[in-house]
């Protein structure tokens, strides 16, 4: 009996551990590398979790992660400051599978209008570029 | 019926609601929590690797226990469902999730139904405490693995 539980017990550990490092949440799904996308919304969602858009740059469908909702708000970005068909650039980090169309975003740029939804990362993207 | 859900006044409210979500999210950790750790001591007094307490004492303490918690773990399970239905119905580990606590539930309904703690030596029941043992630690990881997975 004591050997089964120990069995058990090792499987409900590897179970917990055995999260990928390609996850949803997080950055650990995500390039080090600085990535720039520039296209035309198609979809946008601000709500939790965490706020969504769709992009489509070059005819492929990206989908883009912003920030959580409280964070994405307070960055001033709402459903309402952007239209379906407007023009946005992008910049953060994109997915390390080359095959994924996928990046998460700490700037959203929409005509004039600059909404950092990470701002400390989004500084950090200022301060290399100055550099 | 996944439309129906989403467009509920609940599920709206819950969508842009910046303190009610994490609420309801940690009600959920509380619930299945709560039912996770009675379920499991009650089934390792069961087996006999805690014998301190009679079974009857665990089972009177930690039952009721378990019921409130499934309860609150569903209701509010049931919440953060209406938030992305049609997300969550896609992805297949939440669908895995669902088939093992419907396993889950249906094992311990099964157990209290015929009142298998009266008779902790019969392989009957010592088998269905060790499915318990599996499946509400399996539904644990499934339902923690799908914020991880598309």
């Amino acid at each position: 009996m004591q050997t089964i539980l120990k069995t058990f017990a090792a499987i409900a550990l590897a179970a917990l551990m055995a999260v990928p490092a390609a996850a949803h949440h997080g950055w650990g799904w995500t390039s080090d590398e600085w990535f720039e996308l520039e296209g035309t919304i198609t979809e946008i969602y601000v709500g939790n979790l965490h706020a969504t858009l769709t992009v489509e740059a070059d005819g492929q469908l990206w989908d883009i992660d912003l920030a959580p909702l409280s964070r994405t708000l307070n960055a001033g970005f709402d459903e309402d400051v952007a239209a379906v068909g407007d023009a946005v650039i992008l910049i953060g980090h994109r997915a390390t599978d080359p095959d994924e169309f996928h990046m998460k975003a700490v700037r959203v740029i929409i005509g004039d209008q600059t909404y950092d939804v990470y701002p400390d990362f989004a500084a950090d993207y200022d301060a290399q570029a100055n550099a | 019926m996944l439309d129906w859900i989403e467009a509920t006044t609940v599920a709206t409210f819950l969508r842009r609601s910046v303190w009610a979500y994490p609420l309801v999210n940690a009600l959920h950790i509380l619930g299945l929590g709560a039912l996770v750790t009675s379920a499991l001591l009650m089934d390792l007094r069961i087996l006999g690797v805690i014998r301190r307490i009679s079974i009857d004492d665990v089972v009177r303490l930690l039952r009721p226990v378990a019921f409130v918690a499934a309860a609150l773990a569903v209701l509010t399970g049931a919440l953060l469902f209406s938030v992305k239905p049609h997300e969550y119905w896609a992805s297949p580990v939440f669908v895995t999730k669902l088939t093992l606590l419907a396993l889950a539930l249906l094992n311990a309904g099964i157990f209290v139904l015929t009142s298998r703690h009266t008779y902790p030596g019969q392989p009957v029941t010592r088998l269905m405490v060790l499915a318990s043992l599996f499946l509400w630690l399996a539904v644990l990881a499934a339902g923690r693995l799908i914020a991880f997975f598309d």
